[in-house]
Formats: structure tokens, sequence, C-alpha cells
């Protein structure tokens, strides 16, 4: 197993530049995430790392080995695609043993290899059978047992579950957590959904357009989010924003208007008065309660999950997504209370986009 | 339990009616092409089959019954038999010849280099050219005393000075099978395009990080994928190859000797110029066996595959 450092790494098809000097260090047996829109970059990342991408400018090191002229044949890295891509000529036993055998090992050792790989991935029953012939999950494990038998240096898994529907997605997202827990490979996972990120990650890479936005443990991004970009892109439902200038009552303290009512903003804020932030408040964060007719805020839509309630709600023609544990008795049109607490609040200044609080 | 027996059937009954309407309905669609093939092919090989069995003067007037006769008479010929193994070389070397080359063109015209698509049309070209046309160029270029072919040679050196290449046999063959495999390849390459483009990128990719070098890609995930494709060229041109008429008759006419006849020459040879209508009907109708029996496998391994591909 081994660590990965990538340094002001670069990436251009012709003129045009799709990765901006990315600095990443992953450590040996770490489990690293990039996740990002469509067209962050992430996936050019990871093939980058891969070998299947040339490297524009920067330097990839693996394991202080500088890997950037090495080909893809000799950099050891094992790799699970979006589509699998298994050999469809070939049995599950004969994917799973392919880059063995063309290493020339002895046949006894890979019928022990692939028969601990099909073991840990629960795929004993199938070796003989070709991938045509199984399901979706179960083409998910043989690409990951072929990755698996190899012992290599470091997994790379390219959107690896997004082709299998949510439960089996689930499920998967488990078996990959624990046999990452059990094999302590070093292991980087590009998606675009938020949960794989947070729930698989050691420390997940935010990424857009192209550079980091930010790297950290998924309670750092979900707790304190440096940007914007990384505020609205972790965390469901999403983060609600609302503009407004920053103004000081007599006693110094920052305050912002939602509609004609005042909300404190967070003390100790980096912001002069007068300038225009970005407040960002979690659904879970805003506690809501019941109204007569009092109420600041109209309710819109409630979508029942069963375990939570989520109201869409509508506050001087802000739109706000609540996020509520409690039954509340309220339908499309109510009236309801919503509270601004100023010490769940993250502010962005709203040119740069970066963290103010 | 009866009701689990009868409940698939009432339920998959409408089902099944719904389907014998749309055969029916597919079946009035491809009818007139139904009636134009058996006109225009199925009338035809009914006669041939007749004259095969018939007495037939040589202005194609049946005179009387002869049995398995003309059969006998074909299988009596020398030259009939010694035109069978020449067939069998011919399409052997042709679509063998062919599909060795083909698959290599092939393999380079799918990489993505510069000119590409100038390599595309020139490999391509020689389909757009009639047969005839083409066994006639050959006919000139080999030419002993003003073919092109002998002057580069001499202009290289080389003792080949009014070097009478069609008049052997066994040379005269072999630049027919040349330029067999040269109008072959065309078609063979377009199957083998089709098969490489039917290959997923993302194997190569996964290939690499597994370890593999180009060539054991080619030998161990391009060359097994290619299989399927490679039997129907096989079968194809077997099929084409095997009843190939223009090339020869044009370059050689079945000379020197009979040394370069094929079936088709031989038949064309007894009906036309001999005057045997029958005994080259049963001779047809020989070649017409191999050919189907050619036709049944090609239709039985595209029929796997389409079920494979399910």
């Amino acid at each position: 197993m081994s660590s990965i450092a990538i340094r002001n790494l670069t990436k251009s098809y012709g003129s045009v530049q799709v990765l901006h000097g990315i600095d990443l260090d992953i450590a040996d047996e770490e489990f690293v995430v990039l996740v990002g829109p469509s067209g962050c970059g992430k996936s050019t990342l990871l093939r980058m790392i891969a070998g299947l991408e040339d490297i524009t400018a920067g330097d990839l090191h693996i394991d202080g080995t500088r890997m950037n002229d090495v080909s893809p044949q000799k950099r050891d890295l094992a790799m699970v695609f979006q589509s699998y891509a298994l050999y469809p000529h070939m049995t599950v036993a004969e994917n799973m043993a392919f880059s063995l055998s063309l290493r020339g090992k002895q046949k006894s050792a890979i019928e022990r290899e692939v028969g601990d790989a099909a073991r840990i991935l629960h795929l004993e029953d199938y070796l003989d059978r070709l991938p045509k012939s199984l399901s979706g999950g179960q083409r998910q494990r043989v690409a990951m047992g072929r990755a698996i038998v190899r012992h290599p240096k470091a997994f790379l898994f390219d959107e690896p579950l997004s082709n299998l529907d949510a439960k089996l997605r689930t499920h998967m997202r488990a078996e990959i957590k624990q046999l990452h827990q059990s094999l302590g490979a070093t292991s980087v996972y590009v998606t675009h959904d938020q949960i794989e990120a947070m729930t698989l990650a050691d420390r997940i890479v935010v990424m857009n357009a192209g550079r980091v936005e930010q790297v950290g443990t998924p309670l750092e991004l979900f707790d304190r989010p440096r940007t914007r970009f990384v505020a609205g892109f972790i965390g469901a439902p999403a983060m609600n924003f609302f503009e407004g200038k920053v103004e000081l009552n007599e006693q110094g303290k920052p305050h912002t208007h939602i509609g004609p009512s005042p909300v404190a903003l967070p003390e100790g804020m980096e912001s002069q008065a007068g300038a225009i932030v970005t407040v960002g408040l979690r659904p879970q964060h805003i506690p809501v309660s019941a109204a007569s007719t009092d109420g600041n805020a109209r309710v819109e839509l409630v979508e029942q999950t069963g375990c939570e309630t989520n109201l869409l709600l509508k506050l001087a023609g802000i739109d706000f997504t609540v996020q509520t544990r409690d039954r509340l008795e309220v339908n499309a049109g109510d009236a309801v209370n919503l509270e601004f607490d100023s010490r769940n609040m993250h502010v962005f200044d709203s040119n740069s986009g970066q963290r103010l609080n | 339990m009866e009701m689990t027996q009868t409940t698939p059937a009432q339920a998959s009954r409408p089902q099944s009616g719904a389907r014998i309407g749309r055969n029916l309905t597919n079946l009035v669609f491809i009818l007139p092409s139904v009636l134009l093939s058996l006109t225009i092919i199925g009338y035809p090989i009914f006669e041939v089959m007749r004259m095969a069995v018939s007495d037939v003067n040589r202005f194609g007037k049946i005179r009387g019954f002869e049995g398995l006769g003309n059969f006998l008479k074909v299988f009596q010929d020398p030259i009939f038999i010694q035109s069978s193994y020449q067939t069998l070389i011919w399409t052997v070397a042709v679509v063998g010849g062919t599909v060795l080359i083909a698959i290599p063109v092939a393999i380079i015209l799918n990489e993505d280099f510069h000119g590409r698509s100038i390599a595309r049309t020139i490999v391509l070209l020689p389909w757009a050219v009639s047969l005839a046309m083409t066994a006639l160029v050959w006919r000139f270029v080999v030419n002993g005393d003003f073919g092109t072919l002998n002057l580069a040679l001499t202009q290289l050196g080389l003792p080949f000075n009014n070097h009478p290449w069609l008049a052997t046999a066994a040379s005269a063959f072999t630049i027919e099978i040349l330029v067999g495999i040269l109008v072959s390849i065309p078609f063979t390459v377009t199957i083998f395009l089709g098969g490489l483009t039917s290959i997923p990128v993302t194997l190569y990719e996964a290939a690499a990080m597994d370890g593999a070098t180009r060539w054991q890609s080619l030998t161990r995930i391009t060359l097994p994928m290619l299989r399927p494709f490679l039997q129907i060229a096989i079968v194809l041109n077997v099929i084409y190859v095997f009843n190939s008429f223009p090339i020869i008759w044009i370059m050689t006419n079945g000379g020197p000797a009979n040394g370069t006849d094929i079936l088709i020459t031989y038949v064309y040879k007894q009906a036309f110029a001999f005057g045997k209508l029958d005994v080259a009907a049963a001779a047809s109708v020989l070649m017409f066996l191999v050919l189907l029996g050619f036709s049944v496998l090609y239709l039985f391994m595209t029929r796997q595959r389409g079920a494979a591909g399910q």
C-alpha cells in the first residue's frame, strides 16, 4: 500500500484547461473521495492518477516515485470503472485472474487468489459464468474482485455505483466501506453523489470547475464549509441561502434583514458594515413552529419522508427548505414561524464566495 | 396447483393473439418481395433442377427423363474433378488470404491517426469498381508483352522481359488469387471495422490497468472479441468467392488447359461452349448444394449471435 502526492497538476485539451493546478496528498490506507458536479474534472484527475490521461503539467508521485511518464501498466494501480468494463468473453474467474495471468503467476497461486476474492465478495457460485448472465450488483462485485486479487498499491474507483438502483447502491456502499476497513487499501473514489462521499470518505475533496474547493473530513465539510459552493454541495436537502447587507446596531453587533425583519448575524465576522454577504442555514438548523395567523413564513409544499418532514416555504419572497423531526400539523398555504439562530449560520462573501465567520 | 398452471396460459392468450396479428401484418408487408424472389430466383432454381435430371439438347429443349445420368457424367469427367480441386484451392486461398490481410488492416484503420479517413477511403475504393473492370486492368498489368508489371520488374533490373505470367497455370492461378484477395478486402475490412468499433474503449483501459501490453490487449481482448465477426466474414466470403466468375473468366477463361478452371467456369463452358446444358445443370445443382450448406451455416451463426446478444 502506498501514498499519492499530487503537485500543481494541470490538464489541458488543446487550449481548454480543465484542471487548474491541483494539490493533494493522499496518505497510505486513506480513503479519499473526489466529489463535485459533472464536468468539474474529478474523473479526469482520477484518470491522470491511473495513467489513462496524460499530465499536462505538474507532478504525480506514488510512494515517492514520480509517475508522470510511467505507463498505466506499470503503475500497479487497480481501477473499478463505472461501466465495470468486464471482459465479456471471459468467465468471472477468468476476469479476476486476467491481471495475474498476465504477470505469469502460477496457476495454483492464481486459483487461490481468485478463490479468496470470490469468498470475500460472495461470488463463489458464479465463477464459471459469463458477465452477461450476471446482475448489475454481481458485475460490480466482479469488477471489485478483479481489483482485489492484485493487491495493488491503490484502488481507483470511477463512479462505481452509479449504474445500480438506489437500494443496491446503499448496500454496495457499505460493502466497499467494509472492504476498505478489512484490506486497508489506499483508495481514491470519484462520485457526484455527496451522500456517497460523506459515508465513504476519510477525507473528501470537493472540486468545482477544475479546482479544489476544499479538502476535509466529512464533518469538517458539513460543519464549516470554506466556500459557498461547498456549503451548497454538501448536505441534503441543500443549504438555504439568502443575501443581505451587513448593518451594525448600537452595541456594534452585526445584523441584516430578511424583508422587513432584522436577523442577527454571527459575531466576529471578517466583514465591514455595508458589505453584501450570503447567509447559509441548513434545513435542519431552522426551528419551525406552527403559527395561527402571525407566522412569518408560508408553507408551499409538505414532503413527508416518514422520519422527517421537509417543508418548502416562502419568507419575504425567498425560498427556504426546512427539515424537522416534529410531526407538524401543517398544510400548503398555512403560516408558520421560522427562527434564525446566528450560531448555526454560515456567512460568505457574496462576491468571492469565501467564508467570513 | 391447477390455479398456477392455468393462470399463465390465460395471461399469455391475448398476448399470443396479438403476436399472430403482428406476424400476419409483417407477412403482408414482405409478400411482394417474397413473390418477386420466387419468380426471379425460385423459378430458375426449379428449372435448373428439372434440366439436371433430364436429357436436354443444346437449345434448351427437354427431350426426356435422364434420372441421375447427368450427375454420373459430371463425376466421370476428369475436368470436373480437377475444377473441384481448383475451386477448393481458389476458395481457401482467397478467403484465407483476405482474412489474414483484412484483420491487421482493419486494426490499423481503427486506430486514431492523421489521415485515417483518407486511408479508409483508399482501402474501400476497390469496392466501387466492378469485378470485371478490375480483372481487365490486371490482365493488362500482367500482360507479357506490354504489361506494366514486366516493365517495372525489368527497370528494376530483374529478368522478366516478356515473361508470360498468364501462360502457365501456376502463375496465372496465383495472380488470379491475389486479385481475388484484393477485391475481397474492402468488404471484409468493413466487417472487421464494425466488429472493432463494437469493442468498448474501457475494456482496453481496464486491460491496461490490469497490466496488459498492447500486444496482450490485441491477442487477449481484440482477437477473441472479433471471433464472431471472423466467422461471419469467412462464411460470407466463401459464399461470394466460391462462385465468383468474372476474375478467372476475364483473365484466363479457365485456361491454360483448364489449369485455372473452377466449378463456375466449368459450368459456363459446359453450357455455352459445349452445349451440354443438362450436364451443366447437374454441376450447378451440386454447387447449389454446397452453397446452401454455407448459407445455412451463416443463418445459424447469425441467429446464434442474435440470441447471445439478448
